[in-house]
């Protein structure tokens, strides 16, 4: 496993002035891997990437490439390419030049441009538009552009800031495919940043989960949302309610003024921890059959589910079920051992998982960290 | 009809802005020299432009300063906006202050701040003389602001990530530089460009102090010529570069809309045809290479002798100066200004070294009193003896050690005969000036010394006096004549008089002979009180290394060929009895231009006033100027 490890960053630590950004990453990504650095707006992702790229020095720390140490080495002779945040085309030039500019700085002959130029298009759907000039094309074109202009230098590694994030629901859904595609056929190293966790959770083979410029958690997709290490990264993989809980022993920990069975072991005795319980998992049951009980405060139908807000005790759970139910009406909730996951106490026990203050659309205001960036990259 | 309004508006607008400029066109191509009448096509005054070679020398040296001061510019401007753009804030911020003081400074500031390190400099170091290097120095050194100006916003409106993309593509820092931030910048490049060009191009201030004595560019050439009646050459010259500029703007004009329109439309970009980029590519190495060759010859021209001689405008028959060159083999650089005062400052200003000057008579005493004049070696003039007894020993160099006189003349005052009684003018009196009947068709010259020299006279005092009683009196009918003058002017009295604008004025004899010619009712008279008579001379500054060619020079200008030569372009008297034989006797026979020996026995000659008259003078001329424009 070690011999195919293409990147690794060890202790790398980057500050701006008094504002550590970077604490102390330690990362290896193997070859041929799709890796996506996933966390909140400003929490370092694309400046993880600007040290791999070779735009950003670190303070402290090594960047190792295929086994050497590249911290010397300028971002122009570093075998990764990067698609930018808003993709970064060259304006001046057609799509066509644009395509071709890597080679060229190579000195490829002009007929191997061309056909690896004609290559490119077809591999990102954008046949005939060679002589388009690039401000002509639409969001989803451009992010084509950007995609084959890197693919066209043949790098060992593509980074990817976030580069779906301008494009709306359906385009991105397709073009999630489509890249997962791209990866796949052409067998390169994928590192890709997000800060939508469905998009991560679709089409990475490992996360990194990162906030406040550290990593709180690697793993893949279904390791980090059926056991988030701490409250920060259930409650950012996907609905969580987070509870506090007592281990009374191996298997058996207590909540809600109620003793569950579970499956975690390993803590101490009377361990306080948190607890995570997530909405799909809790069945909806007759209140003398259930090991809690509660009253419904708020109804909202999702298609498939309805999403319903239950106060227990003072403690507003999200469940989700398919069985409607109203406003008012009292419920009985069970939950099987394998819901239940166990998580050491962290500094953000307590910060997450309580719906008490829920509204979907705060939920859908604190998403797009687009106008976070614009102002950040000014600087 | 508010669209009509609109359309109204933008009309005027644009007449505005572009009637004096045909206007101007229009008149470059006036069959006869009146700035009111227009009489016949003609390309005279093309020919007389092209035929003017202190012009089209200055005009050459404005564009080679202008072109390279450009460039260079251009390029420290452009990597200092780099640097500028790439800083943080706080250093910034204090960055672009320091660059636009320059640009809301006086240039009067700017000119006078690089002279005197020029100076300073120059005086330590002993590189070189002020000239076409501090010049250009001076010229790249106020045009850069103005490019920084100009590309910042180009860089500030880019996204920094395609240079970091140029990188991640294989670009070397440089290349990304030139591959990818370059294009993006190129429009506020091409502006700074032609910004610094235009404004070095028009630049006075700065070059009049930063030039030192051999290189002259076209605004002080131009600006020198005003104390003669102005010349339709000037037309001429102004609509070709008026021409240059246009074609110059639309050719950058065109290439960015064309740019955009192929952007906006959505279709092909249009990468710049081969052929424009390599037309622009020749232009570009053109400039460059007879600049190259410009600066080299320069550099190899040191070894001869020079002679730096500084004139009047449109004071000497040029072909004067190349006759000169070929027999003698020294170069002549010959550069001209506009009023004593100004010749003054500059001599004594210690950025230019002069060999010969030629001032007029106050100003010769005061030169001399300021040990700036060398004694002459008559033996090396022998053609001193042509100069008429009349014109020498006079007020201003009494025992005749220090000048040679050039051309005179005296004072005159003119009328028109169609709106002047004949009875009002029968006793030839300065009175004339002060007749209310003609109140407000009178105009008075716009110098304090002719001013009160006319006041002076008028009582019948010295123009020299130094009675303060007599400096009173004379301020006091001053005042009194003020509401019945129409105006206080210099070189407008040609337009105002041809054009019977007004009817009466104070001049000078030789120019009186201009106007007469456009206005045949314009006559005039040398005042029976007695009239100023003024004494242009050859003077060498004691400072001059090649004393002994300057005398040559001056010999020279005294063989009696070339006098005659002179006093035909000039038109002022000549004070050579050689060329008086020689010249025309309807000039000479002219009793204005040459009056008799009694009249001239009553003129006078300006001496240098002491310091105390003078403060006195410019008080009493603050007076009577500061509330003639309140009214
Ligand atoms: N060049 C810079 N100078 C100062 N601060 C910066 C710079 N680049 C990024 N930052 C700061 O570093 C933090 C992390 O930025 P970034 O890596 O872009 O976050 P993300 O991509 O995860 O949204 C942000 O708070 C941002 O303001
Ligand atoms: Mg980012």
């Amino acid at each position: 496993m070690e011999n195919n490890v293409l990147i690794d960053l060890k202790n790398i630590c980057v500050s701006f002035g008094d504002d550590q950004i970077l604490k102390s990453i330690n990362l290896y990504i193997r070859d041929g891997e799709f890796l996506t650095l996933l966390g909140p707006s400003g929490c370092g992702k694309t400046t993880t990437l600007r040290v791999i790229a070779g735009f950003q020095s670190p303070d402290t720390g090594d960047v190792v490439f295929e086994g050497k140490r590249i911290n010397d080495v300028p971002a122009h002779k570093r075998q990764v390419n990067t698609i930018f945040q808003r993709y970064a085309l060259f304006p001046h030039l057609n799509v066509y030049d644009n395509i071709a500019f890597g080679l060229r700085i190579k000195k490829e002959k002009e007929n191997v441009i061309a056909e690896r130029v004609t290559e490119m298009l077809s591999l990102v759907n954008l046949k005939g538009f060679e002589r388009r000039a690039v401000s002509s094309l639409s969001g989803g074109q451009q992010q084509r552009v950007a995609i084959a202009r890197a693919l066209a230098v043949r790098p060992k590694v593509l980074l990817l800031d976030e580069p779906l994030g301008a494009l709306d629901l359906k385009l991105r859904k397709d073009m999630q495919v489509e890249l997962k595609k791209i990866q796949q056929s052409l067998g390169i190293t994928f590192i890709y940043v997000t800060h939508d966790q469905e998009e991560a959770l679709s089409m990475s083979d490992t996360i990194v989960v990162m906030d406040n410029g550290v990593i709180q958690q690697i793993g893949s997709p279904t390791d980090i949302y059926n056991e988030p290490k701490n409250a920060f990264v259930a409650d950012f993989i996907g609905e969580s309610n987070i509870v506090d809980g007592v281990m009374l022993k191996d298997c058996v920990v207590e909540f809600s003024g109620h003793r569950f069975e579970c499956l975690d072991k390993g803590f101490a005795e009377n361990e306080d921890v948190d607890v995570v319980v997530r909405p799909e998992d809790v069945d909806v049951v007759a209140t003398d059959k259930g090991m809690l009980k509660g009253i419904v405060t708020s109804v909202t139908f999702k298609g498939v589910h309805y999403e319903i807000i239950v106060d227990i005790g003072g403690f507003k759970w999200m469940i989700q079920t398919t069985d409607k139910q109203d406003v008012g009406d009292k419920i009985g909730l069970f939950i099987e051992p394998d819901a239940i996951h166990i998580m050491k106490k962290s500094e953000y026990s307590g910060k997450y998982g309580d719906f008490s203050s829920f509204s979907e659309e705060f939920d859908e205001l604190s998403q797009p960290d687009l106008v976070a960036e614009d102002s950040e990259d000014e600087n | 009809m508010k669209k009509h309004l609109h359309k109204l508006y933008g009309f005027l607008i644009f007449a505005f802005l572009y009637a004096p400029i045909l206007v101007m066109v229009v008149y470059s191509f006036n069959g006869i020299k009146s700035r009111s009448v227009f009489d016949g096509f003609s390309l005279q005054w093309y020919q007389a432009l092209f035929d003017d070679r202190l012009i089209l020398e200055s005009f050459y040296n404005s564009l080679i300063v202008a072109a390279l001061s450009a460039l260079i510019a251009t390029v420290i401007g452009t990597f200092a906006a780099v640097g500028i753009n790439k800083m943080k804030n706080r250093p910034k911020q204090a960055f672009l202050f320091v660059n636009n003081i320059p640009v809301v400074n006086p240039d009067i500031v700017t000119a006078i701040s690089m002279m005197i390190l020029f100076v300073f400099f120059l005086s330590v170091t002993r590189a070189m003389e002020m000239g076409f290097w501090t010049l250009l120095i001076a010229h790249v050194t106020f045009n850069i602001p103005y490019v920084v100006l100009n590309v910042l916003p180009k860089l500030r409106g880019m996204d920094n990530n395609i240079y970091d993309a140029a990188l991640d593509l294989g670009c070397t820092p440089i290349k990304a530089f030139l591959k990818v931030v370059l294009p993006q910048i190129m429009p506020g490049i091409i502006t700074g460009v032609i910004m610094s060009f235009t404004l070095s191009l028009d630049d006075f201030i700065i070059s009049y102090f930063n030039s030192g004595t051999s290189f002259q560019t076209l605004p002080i050439t131009i600006y020198s010529m005003t104390k003669k009646p102005y010349s339709p050459k000037i037309n001429a010259l102004s609509t070709l570069l008026f021409v240059f500029v246009l074609i110059l703007m639309l050719i950058v004009n065109l290439r960015q809309s064309q740019n955009e329109k192929s952007k906006n439309k959505g279709g092909k970009v249009q990468a710049t045809s081969p052929v424009v980029k390599r037309v622009i590519a020749v232009a570009l190495s053109a400039v460059i290479v007879v600049s190259c060759a410009f600066v080299l010859v320069r550099l190899n021209s040191t070894s001869e002798i020079v002679l730096n001689v500084y004139n009047w405008g449109e004071y000497i028959d040029l072909t004067v100066i190349d006759r000169f060159e070929e027999e003698y083999g020294i170069t002549v650089n010959y550069t001209t200004f506009d009023q004593n005062e100004s010749m003054y400052t500059k001599v004594i200003s210690g950025s230019a070294d002069y060999d010969i000057v030629i001032p007029s008579d106050y100003m010769i005493s005061k030169m001399i009193e300021e040990d700036l004049l060398a004694e002459l070696d008559f033996d090396n003039i022998p053609n001193y003896a042509y100069i008429d007894d009349a014109y020498k020993n006079l007020e201003f160099d009494p025992e005749n050690k220090y000048s040679v006189p050039y051309t005179w003349g005296t004072t005159v005052i003119m009328y028109n005969d169609k709106y002047v009684d004949p009875e009002d003018v029968a006793d030839k009196s300065i009175n004339l000036l002060w007749n209310e009947k003609y109140a407000g068709n009178i105009l008075m010259f716009d110098n304090p010394r002719d001013v009160f020299g006319l006041a002076l006279k008028k009582s019948g005092y010295s123009m020299n006096s130094l009675n303060p009683d007599e400096w009173a009196q004379a301020a006091a009918d001053l005042q009194t004549q003020k509401p019945i003058i129409s105006a206080y002017v210099m070189d407008q009295i040609f337009d105002k008089m041809i054009s019977e604008e007004a009817y009466i004025a104070p001049y000078y004899a030789g120019d009186w002979l201009i106007i007469a010619e456009e206005n045949e009712h314009v006559k005039c008279y040398i005042p029976a009180e007695g009239a100023n008579m003024f004494v242009d001379s050859m003077c060498v500054l004691k400072s001059s290394n090649n004393k002994e060619a300057a005398e040559l020079f001056i010999n020279f200008m005294c063989e009696t060929e070339i006098a005659v030569l002179n006093a035909e372009a000039i038109g002022y008297a000549t004070p050579h009895s050689g060329a008086m034989a020689e010249l025309d006797p309807e000039i000479t026979g002219n009793e204005i231009i040459y009056p008799d020996k009694e009249v001239l026995s009553k003129t006078e000659v300006f001496v240098n006033l002491p310091q105390d008259v003078l403060t006195q003078q410019s008080n009493y001329w603050i007076d009577l100027k500061i509330e003639s424009s309140e009214e």
